[in-house]
């Protein structure tokens, strides 16, 4: 009886703890502005001089979705200083950022997702000054995270 | 399967790292950094530009751009053009640039483009994007490439037949994903006339200094 117990009580830990992964690995999580899906930031670091975003998207409507942006839509301020960053292009001038779909303006995201479906896309940006300690960071079709406590490693 | 361009693996590739690095390098003391204007992000437009699109006039009191000629703006209203954000919009339907299945600007369709051409030419252009949108029937994939391709035609014309020249012109294919009508009736049955709405070629012009 007891060892039952433990394999229910088991099993049942395993199940919140997979379902709650992505719950316990998001920073913050924010939704479409249509409410089809929901954006959540899973990282958010810097590391020398640069700051890199990692976003997951999940599709949280009935229909397939295709969500499509490009790069250089993206940004994040520094409400402090109030200066506007956008992402970092390499020099082919393409966006460090990934996955890209085509090379269009410098690279575009683009993912059909079923519902449900999940994907991540990750963008790299010159870090802030290293006195800001949290920043604001948009991405289109979604409302934007706002206060990330930006994690350095310099 | 989505066909991908080439992209770095991740964001710990070690070449996305190092070009990173470079790229901070280049962009010197101030990193690229712009001033945000009244200190907070500017939601509502960028919403409203996804969700669907807030269209004013272009002539009349709402809407107007400064320094609009009263010819531009007469040709950009005979084509339905609509100020949506900080671009002007205008809407050309699918069948009347091109054939059935075909990416190929039909002649007929040339001087609706010229007369665009005309109007983009009168104004203070920073970069024009062009959507390709097609119907449902058919592939999505299919769609997709099919869209793409319109898109690219009409830039080509653009540039060499309309002379636009030292404009930024960005393509993108939306398939079948972005209607603006239905394609079927409630019933199921086929609707031809939602379908041929959604037929199009959208083109955003951003202006410089709005």
């Amino acid at each position: 009886m007891k060892k039952k117990r433990g394999v229910i009580a088991g099993v049942i830990f395993l199940l919140v703890f997979v379902t709650s992964l992505w719950a316990l690995d998001a920073i913050q999580t924010q939704p479409s502005t249509d409410g089809s899906f929901e954006l959540s930031l899973i990282r958010a670091s810097v590391r020398g001089d640069v700051l890199t975003f990692q976003v997951a998207i999940k599709n949280t409507s009935s229909q397939r979705l295709r969500y499509t942006f490009f790069f250089r839509d993206v940004y994040y301020t520094d409400g402090k200083a109030k200066k506007k960053y956008y992402a970092l292009k390499d020099s082919k001038g393409l966006y460090i950022a990934g996955p890209a779909y085509d090379h269009n303006a410098g690279g575009s995201f683009n993912m059909w997702l079923k519902p449900n479906g999940k994907a991540l896309f990750w963008i790299k940006f010159p870090a802030p000054a290293e006195d800001v300690e949290e920043v604001d960071f948009y991405v289109p079709g979604a409302l934007p995270f706002e206060g990330i406590k930006i994690k350095v490693k310099r | 399967m989505v066909p991908m361009a080439y992209s770095y693996t991740g964001p710990d590739d070690p070449s996305a790292i190092a070009a990173a690095k470079e790229a901070v390098k280049r962009l010197g003391p101030s990193r690229g950094a712009s001033e945000v204007e009244g200190g907070s992000l500017n939601i509502t437009e960028k919403s409203l530009d996804i969700t669907g699109h807030r269209e004013v006039e272009i002539s009349g009191n709402k809407g107007k751009i400064k320094g609009l000629s009263v010819e531009v703006e007469k040709v950009l209203t005979d084509l339905g053009a609509k100020k949506v954000g900080q671009k002007i919009q205008v809407s050309l339907s699918g069948d009347v640039l091109f054939d059935f299945n075909k990416w190929d600007i039909k002649p007929a369709a040339e001087k609706t483009l010229r007369k665009l051409v005309k109007a983009i030419k009168g104004l203070k252009v920073k970069e024009i994007l062009i959507e390709g949108h097609t119907d449902s029937k058919g592939s999505e994939a299919y769609n997709l490439a099919l869209s793409q391709r319109r898109a690219d035609s009409v830039k080509a014309w653009f540039i060499e037949k309309g002379g636009l020249k030292g404009i930024t012109i960005i393509t993108k294919g939306y398939g079948e994903s972005k209607p603006v009508a239905p394609n079927t009736n409630p019933d199921g049955t086929d609707n031809p006339k939602g379908r041929a709405k959604n037929r199009r070629v959208e083109i955003y012009v951003s202006l410089l200094g709005e």
